[in-house]
């Protein structure tokens, strides 16, 4: 099935305000005009009734002088822009209509529709779909591969995308230049990038999300660090290890004091946990081994106390008992001191009988003193009666001796003898006091005695010396006390050391809590979802992977296929550059295909195999556009079912002679394949009207009307 | 992969530098001796690194690398003796281990023809010839392992760790 353009109706579009109908079914159809009357309007009509939108604009269309491009006339008011383009297949006929209304919601100005032979009618992305599937092409392809464009003569040529996609399009692989574009299009190495990246954030958001429970983490690992522990130490062996170093530290202890216990398994954390808080309480408590500790402490000192006061008592006992035998050495035993206590008394009894005697006597003197005195016979004796002379003298002389002396020294020796039975006396008070002392130390140490004997108990019934019994006893018992108090302590440090092991394995647990919760917050890989994204990931991958192999694969089959149809296709390249160029020295242009960077790419040599392009002049790029243009337009007609070039003012940079080959050029063109071209009157068009033989038309337009716009002066068909 | 083993592995690197790659090879092979492997081989100087045969009868061959970016490549030698190894009936497969905190093994299936020596292949497009099977099967083991030994890689080196894997009568070395 091969598409040719038939008529074209315009209706408001750009140079045309009203309505005028083209009838195309020529080979060649020629819109003659000097510039500004509507020619490239006239094309440019066409463009917009197969492409719409896509051909406004200098980004959409391709076309940088589209820029600010208006369709609608400034006088239009509410008419309707409206081209019909009709299209035969043989006796079908398949009508594509655009229009656009002025007025009315954006979204309801446009009717874009495609009329099929059969009376059915797409619309819209329906048509659309339809034009493609009747091998329509697309914008970019009509723009390179149908259309000359005055404003972008040589760019097919000169632009190396525009060139590369032209050439491959002449070698009828333009739909594996679309596959490819469209692979590109897929960007396999920007996805895997994009997975990496997406990678990258969830890592970095999932350090955020851990950075909390990490920073606890990394407090609870500096404590453990500093109890001496190494990182590779953390981890659950080492906190069994703990656990096992408790318990059995914890059974040691419990053999030595006789203890009976339950300990756990050390594999069962809670239970060790909850028997740690225990133990301590337990230990101290509940000893078996340590029990008689109290009481021989008890024994011990009640001893100590009795053996102390027993030798105090013993030693006041040897001190009082020597001072005792000291005192009756010196001053004899009591039997002696009562003697001589009872002499004394006797002296004493002998001094006082003599004093009395004496004083007796004295008395009597002093009586006889006296009755002399009073007696009238100084001399006379009152008591025998007999003279005595002097005896007054006498007496007195008596009575002052015995009051002198005689009286004084008994009463001398009357006090001595006192004296000395005083100090008899308390000679034998001290004795006795002695003695009294003697058996009070006696009752001490007897008492003191008892008391040791009591204090060691059974032992002191078969203690022929109880005291040194208890001296003995006092030493085992220290022994045994140092021992258990040794046993104790032995308790108390390994009771201590398990504080500290109950601390660690409590700061152990709580590492282990805060790094298991850590790995919660960031294993990712235990949450199902994160296992769904690993399964999207590798499709993703596998998809990227697929489409690498797809795009090399596409391209090897490009190039083997370019190989192919190069030999052909350059013999067409060339016959129309040298058509054009009038002249047959320079067909040795061809289209050579390469590998590059992955891609297929295509440039244009020279007979000497090398880049013709740089070699060109203006007039030579033309041409060589043109021959490109044609050669694939001529390929496209015969095996795509499209046939339609439209050219606007290609004669650009053409001096007559190449403008008469370009003449000859369309002749051979459009055998194969319609032409529908805007020129200016001249040479060319001439050469068109005289020289070319197939069925032609020519669409002469009258001047612009400001009012009228463009308008068809002459339609002649040669 | 878990923080913790991450962290473990991200200490031997810093201790071990270059050493780092093959140590972590002979963990993955006590993995694959810990998850039941019947026989293991070996080769520490030439010819492919592992050679496995699991309890079910299939037999591996893994080229095992680890790399401090996202991108490994392969030395022609690992390509040509990948191919080898299929002629003689062992299942080729790349280990690779990335140094991301996300990363896990990667045992890709090896495609002669689809991966070339000496051109750049991103972590995540090997994704695409995954066996997730074989990876979970080491996933457990491995973690294990590098715990288990990580004070002896970082204080022994190689040295420990073969030390670790004579101990398994089903280790042979080549």
């Amino acid at each position: 099935m091969t598409l040719r353009l038939v008529s074209l109706e315009i209706g408001c579009f750009r140079g045309w305000h009203g309505p005028v109908r083209l009838a195309l079914d020529c080979p060649i159809t020629a819109i003659v005009a000097e510039n500004g009357r509507g020619k490239s309007s006239t094309l440019n009509a066409l463009e917009w009734c197969l492409y719409g939108d896509a051909v406004i604009g200098k980004g959409s269309s391709g076309i940088e002088e589209r820029q600010g491009w208006e369709i609608r006339p400034r006088h239009a008011g509410e008419r309707p822009t409206e081209v019909r383009a009709t299209f035969a297949n043989g006796d079908a006929r398949i009508e594509i209509t655009r229009q656009e209304n002025p007025s009315g919601k954006k979204s309801e100005r446009g009717r874009f529709e495609v009329r099929l032979p059969n009376g059915s009618l797409r619309q819209d992305e329906a048509a659309a779909v339809e034009l493609r599937a009747l091998g329509v092409p697309d914008w970019d392809t009509f723009r390179i591969a149908h259309c000359f464009h005055q404003e972008a003569a040589r760019r097919r040529v000169l632009d190396s995308s525009d060139r590369s996609a032209l050439l491959a399009a002449m070698l009828g692989l333009d739909e594996d230049v679309r596959l490819r574009e469209l692979l590109d299009a897929q960007k396999p190495a920007a996805m895997i990038g994009g997975i990496d990246d997406l990678l990258r954030k969830l890592q970095s958001h999932i350090d955020s999300v851990a950075g909390r429970p990490a920073r606890e983490l990394e407090d609870a690992t500096s404590r453990l660090v500093a109890r001496g522990l190494t990182v590779t130490d953390l981890h659950a062996g080492t906190a069994k290890a703990v656990r096992v170093r408790l318990i059995e530290r914890a059974r040691t202890v419990a053999d030595k004091l006789g203890l009976a216990v339950d300990l756990p398994s050390e594999s069962d954390d809670r239970a060790v946990a909850a028997w740690a808080e225990r133990w301590p309480e337990i230990a101290r408590r509940t000893a078996p081994a340590l029990q008689p500790l109290e009481s021989l402490r008890t024994t011990l000192a009640r001893l100590k106390t009795a053996t102390t006061q027993a030798d105090q008592a013993t030693q006041k006992w040897q001190v009082t008992n020597d001072a005792l035998e000291r005192s009756v050495r010196e001053g004899g035993d009591a039997e002696a001191r009562q003697a001589a206590l009872s002499k004394a008394g006797a002296d004493v009894k002998r001094a006082d009988d003599a004093l009395a005697a004496a004083s007796a006597r004295a008395a009597a003197l002093e009586k006889a003193r006296d009755a002399l005195a009073r007696a009238g016979e100084p001399e006379r004796c009152p008591v025998c009666d007999s003279r005595v002379v002097g005896l007054v003298d006498h007496v007195a002389a008596e009575l002052a001796r015995l009051s002198t002396a005689e009286i004084t020294t008994l009463r001398g020796a009357l006090a001595a003898a006192q004296d000395v039975v005083k100090q008899a006396e308390s000679a034998l008070r001290d004795l006795q006091s002695r003695d009294d002392a003697v058996r009070q130390a006696e009752k001490w140490r007897r008492a003191a005695l008892e008391e040791v004997a009591t204090a060691l108990g059974e032992e002191a019934a078969g203690a022929h010396d109880p005291l040194a019994a208890a001296r003995k006893r006092i030493e085992t018992t220290s022994e045994e006390i140092f021992r258990l108090d040794a046993l104790a302590n032995e308790r108390d440090r390994a009771l201590a050391e398990h504080a500290t092991d109950v601390v660690l394995l409590r700061d152990f647990e709580r590492w282990m809590e805060l790094r298991d919760r850590t790995e919660r917050q960031v294993d990712v890989e235990s949450l199902p979802a994160w296992r769904e994204l690993e399964r999207a990931i590798d499709e993703a991958a596998g998809c990227a992977s697929d489409l690498e192999a797809v795009k090399e694969i596409a391209s090897e089959v490009q190039l083997e296929r370019s190989k192919a149809r190069a030999e052909e296709v350059n013999r067409s390249l060339g016959r129309y550059f040298a058509l054009i160029m009038r002249d047959d020295s320079r067909g040795g242009v061809r289209v050579e295909s390469r590998v590059t960077r992955g891609k297929v790419e295509y440039r244009l040599l020279g007979d000497d195999g090398e880049a013709i392009l740089p070699l060109l002049n203006q007039a030579a790029l033309n041409a060589l556009s043109l021959a490109v243009l044609f050669a694939q337009a001529e390929e496209r007609s015969r095996n795509r079912g499209f046939a339609c070039v439209l050219l606007d003012d290609p004669i650009q940079s053409l001096d007559e002679e190449r403008q008469i080959g370009l003449a000859d050029a369309l002749e051979a063109l459009c055998r194969t394949c319609p032409v529908l071209i805007g020129v200016v009157p001249g040479v060319f068009s001439e050469r068109l009207r005289t020289h070319v033989s197939v069925k032609r038309r020519f669409v002469t337009l009258a001047p612009w009307d400001e009012t009228r716009g463009a308008s068809v002066a002459e339609e002649v068909v040669r | 992969m878990k923080r913790d083993v991450r962290s473990r592995l991200e200490e031997i690197s810093r201790a071990k530098g270059q050493e780092f790659g093959k140590i972590v090879q002979k963990l993955l092979a006590i993995a694959f001796l810990e998850a039941g492997a019947s026989r293991l081989i070996e080769r520490s100087t030439q010819g492919i690194d592992l050679e496995i045969d699991l309890a079910d009868g299939r037999r591996l061959a893994l080229e095992v690398k680890t790399s401090q970016s996202e991108k490994v490549s392969f030395g022609a030698k690992d390509i040509k003796g990948l191919c080898e190894r299929r002629r003689e009936g062992r299942a080729p497969y790349l280990a690779l281990l990335g140094p991301r905190g996300l990363d896990d093994w990667i045992f890709a299936r090896f495609v002669d023809g689809e991966i070339l020596p000496a051109k750049d292949y991103a972590l995540t497009a090997l994704r695409a010839y995954r066996d997730t099977d074989l990876e979970d099967s080491v996933r457990e083991t491995f973690a294990a392992a590098v715990i288990a030994h990580t004070t002896a890689a970082i204080e022994g080196g190689q040295g420990a760790l073969d030390a670790v894997l004579r101990k398994h009568s089903r280790f042979a070395t080549a």
